[in-house]
C-alpha cells in the first residue's frame, strides 16, 4: 500500500505536528488515497524497483523513488495491530531536542549535532505486546517500629513489633514489552513510559512516512518480561503499604500471583539516530511521543583529560593566589 | 581552540581577577605597611656579652631586616654578661631574677623607642640573653601587635627553641628566635596557614579528577517508570490491611558526655604588665 495525493499523485505522509496527512509535493492536507494495486514484497508499488525487505519489515522507503511503502500482508490479518500511538514529534522537533540536550557536551565530536547527520534520523514504529493483568498480593509477617528519645542523660529506644497482614488486589493496564528482535530490550524499557491516552485503533495511514516492523514473536514468547515487570511493580506497591517498618520478616513465600486478562498488539513510535565515531556505532533512541532520549554520547577521551589538566592548573593557581591574598590580609 | 577558551570563560575571569587583586594588594600593602617609626636606632643586635662573631652579627642583622618587613614588627636582640641583681641593688636571685630581666628588657625597648609603627607601645619584640654566671637565662619582651598575639605558651615555645641551642651555638639559637617571630607573626592568618601548597595541590588534582570522571562516565538514560505507571487508576484494593501490636520493648543507655572544658589559652597577651615608662609589655623568661 502507498498513500498517494488525490491532487497531484505524490506520496503523502503523516505529519506528527499537525496530526494530519500531508503532501510535500503540493502542500495538500488530508488528500491521501491508499493505492494497493500491484502490492508486492519484492517490487516497489510506485516505481517497480526491486526491494530487499527483511522478514519483519512492515513499512519502508523505496531506495529508488523515496516513496514510503506499507506492506499490506504484514499489517493485516493476524499481523494487524490493535493499537497504534502515532508519532507526536516530527523530525525537526526531535533534532531540536537532541541539540538542546547535548549542546553542553563539549567533548562530543563536532559533527555529532550537525544538520546533515541529524537529518539521517529515521522514525520507526516498533511492535509491542501489551498485557493486562489482575494481580493478587498477600503478605503475612512481622515488622518493627523503632522510636528513640532522650530524657536527662539517658537515651531510650522503644521497639514495637507488629504482626502485619496484607491482602491486595490491583489491575495493571497494558504492561508493554517490545516484540522486535532488533531493538535491545533494555533500551526499549528505558523508552517508557508512553502516554496511553494517545493510543488509537490501528490506521495504516499513520505509518506513511515512517519505517515499521510487525511483531517478531508471538505474544506468549514475549510475555515473561511483562510478568517479571508486573511482579516487581506489585511487590513494590505491597511494600509501600508497609513503609515505616524495619526488619520485615515474612512468613509467606510466593506473595504475588498474576492473571492475564487481555493482550494487545500495538505499534509505538521511536526515532532512531545512528552515529559513527572512531569506527564505533553510537545509537540514540528518542521516544516519538514524549521526546525522552536514550543513548551514550561519543566522547573524545583525550579532550576530556586535556580539559581536566586545565581545570587542575587553573584551580591550583587560583588557590595559591587566594592563599597569598590571605597572607596579605 | 575557541571552544576551549569559551568553555573555561569563568575560570579565566576568576583567575584574571585574582591576579589583579593579589598584585594590587601587594602594591598597596607595600605602600602602607612600611616602617612608620623613625625614632628608633638602626641597630637591632647588641652583642654586649660578645658571644657572636662580627660575621654572625652581620648575618643576624640581615636576617632581621628581611624578617621585620614580613612580620611587621621590630626584632631586637640584646646579649649581656652582667649581674642585673647588683645593678638593681637586689640579692636573692631566685625571687628577683624575673623582675630584673623583665625591667631591663622592657626599659631597653622603651628607651630606644623601638616599635615598627610607633615609638610608644609599638609593634616589636626583644630577646634579652644574660650570660652572667648565676643569672644566665633569656627574657622575651613583647610589645604592640606581638604582645596582643603572643600567649604565654607561644612565648615559652620561642624561648624553648632558644634554650635548646644557645649553649652550643648562640648564633643558631638567635636565628631560631628571629625565624620563630617571623613564623608566628607573618603566618598570622589561620586559614592561610591551613592552606599549605601540598594540600592545595591535592585539592586541585581531586577536583580535576572529578571533572574528568563526570565527563567520562557515559550515561545512557534513566528509568522514568514507577510501580504505579501501569496501574489502572484506583484499582488497588486492600482486602486485608491489619497491623497488630504483638510486643513492645524499651531499652535505655547512658549518653556519654562529649563536652570538654575550655581550651588552652592561645589568645595572646601572655605575661602582661607595665614597664617603668608606663608602656604595656608582655613577656616571659627561662633561666638556665
Amino acid at each position: 500500500m502507498i498513500f498517494k495525493c488525490k491532487n497531484c499523485g505524490g506520496n503523502t505522509v503523516y505529519d506528527p505536528e499537525s496530526h494530519k496527512m500531508y503532501c510535500p509535493y503540493c502542500d495538500s492536507q488530508d488528500s491521501e488515497e491508499p493505492v494497493t494495486e500491484g502490492q508486492s514484497l519484492y517490487y516497489c508499488i510506485s516505481c517497480g524497483g526491486q526491494l530487499q525487505v527483511d522478514d519483519f519489515t512492515s513499512a519502508a522507503r523505496c531506495p529508488y523513488c523515496d516513496n514510503y511503502i506499507i506492506f499490506d500482508e504484514r499489517v493485516s490479518g493476524e499481523y494487524e495491530p490493535h493499537l497504534i500511538l502515532p508519532f507526536m514529534l516530527g523530525r525537526e522537533k526531535v533534532k531540536q531536542l537532541m541539540r538542546d540536550k547535548f549542546k553542553k557536551c563539549v567533548f562530543a565530536p563536532s559533527s555529532f549535532l550537525s544538520e546533515a547527520k541529524l537529518d539521517s534520523m529515521t522514525g520507526m514504529y516498533v511492535p509491542f505486546w501489551m498485557y493486562d493483568y489482575h494481580v493478587h498480593g498477600a503478605y503475612d509477617g512481622q515488622g518493627n517500629v523503632i522510636r528513640t528519645w532522650v530524657s536527662g542523660s539517658r537515651e531510650y529506644t522503644e521497639t514495637s513489633t507488629f504482626h502485619i497482614e496484607r491482602d491486595m488486589e490491583a489491575d495493571f493496564d497494558k504492561m508493554p514489552v517490545d516484540a522486535s528482535l532488533r531493538m535491545a530490550d533494555d533500551i526499549m524499557d528505558l523508552m517508557e513510559p508512553y502516554d496511553y491516552k494517545a493510543l488509537e485503533a490501528f490506521k495504516a495511514k499513520y505509518m506513511s512516512g515512517f519505517f515499521a516492523e510487525r511483531f517478531n514473536m508471538p505474544a506468549v514468547d514475549a510475555e515473561k518480561r511483562a510478568v517479571d515487570k508486573a511482579k516487581i511493580d506489585a511487590e513494590n506497591i505491597l511494600r509501600q503499604s508497609m513503609s515505616g517498618y524495619t526488619g520485615l520478616r515474612s512468613s509467606l513465600n510466593n506473595q504475588v500471583t498474576l492473571n492475564r486478562t487481555d493482550t494487545n498488539y500495538a505499534l509505538l513510535p521511536v526515532w532512531i539516530y545512528h552515529y559513527q565515531y572512531k569506527e564505533e556505532d553510537y545509537c540514540f533512541h528518542i521516544n516519538g511521543q514524549t521526546g525522552k532520549i536514550i543513548g551514550k554520547v561519543p566522547v573524545s577521551k583525550g579532550k576530556v583529560w586535556g580539559y581536566g589538566a586545565t581545570v587542575f592548573a587553573a584551580l591550583f593557581a587560583i588557590l595559591m593566589l587566594v592563599r597569598q591574598l590571605l597572607f596579605f590580609l | 581552540m575557541k571552544q576551549y577558551f569559551s568553555y573555561f570563560k569563568f575560570l579565566w575571569i576568576v583567575l584574571g581577577a585574582l591576579i589583579l587583586l593579589t598584585a594590587g594588594t601587594a602594591v598597596v600593602k607595600n605602600a602602607i605597611s612600611g616602617r612608620s617609626n623613625y625614632h628608633a636606632p638602626e641597630e637591632r643586635v647588641y652583642d654586649e656579652a660578645d658571644v657572636l662573631t662580627d660575621g654572625e652579627e652581620e648575618a643576624l642583622r640581615e636576617l632581621i631586616a628581611k624578617r621585620e618587613k614580613a612580620a611587621g614588627c621590630d626584632i631586637v636582640l640584646v646579649t649581656i654578661d652582667r649581674s642585673l641583681l647588683t645593678e638593681y641593688g637586689l640579692t636573692d636571685t631566685d625571687s628577683n631574677w624575673e623582675y630584673c630581666m623583665q625591667n631591663y628588657a622592657d626599659d631597653f625597648y622603651d628607651e630606644h623607642h623601638y616599635g615598627y609603627d610607633t615609638d610608644f607601645e609599638g609593634n616589636g619584640v626583644l630577646l634579652l640573653d644574660n650570660w652572667y654566671k648565676g643569672e644566665e637565662g633569656s627574657w622575651l619582651s613583647t610589645s604592640g601587635s606581638v604582645y596582643q598575639r603572643f600567649s604565654s605558651r607561644m612565648i615559652d615555645d620561642v624561648l624553648d627553641d632558644v634554650d635548646e641551642m644557645v649553649e652550643t651555638s648562640p648564633y643558631k639559637a638567635y636565628r631560631a628566635y628571629i625565624n620563630d617571630i617571623y613564623r608566628l607573626m607573618a603566618r598570622s592568618n589561620g586559614l592561610a596557614r591551613l592552606m599549605n601548597p601540598i594540600a592545595l595541590f591535592i585539592l586541585a588534582a581531586a577536583a580535576a579528577l572529578i571533572f574528568a570522571a563526570i565527563h567520562l562516565k557515559f550515561r545512557e538514560g534513566e528509568k522514568t517508570t514507577s510501580a504505579e505507571t501501569y496501574l489502572e487508576n484506583g484499582s488497588v484494593r486492600f482486602n486485608v490491611k491489619k497491623d497488630t501490636l504483638v510486643n513492645k520493648v524499651v531499652t535505655s543507655r547512658v549518653i556519654e558526655s562529649s563536652s570538654s572544658g575550655s581550651g588552652g589559652g592561645s589568645s595572646g597577651g601572655g605575661g602582661g604588665h607595665h614597664s617603668s615608662s608606663g608602656a604595656s609589655h608582655g613577656g616571659g623568661g627561662h633561666r638556665r
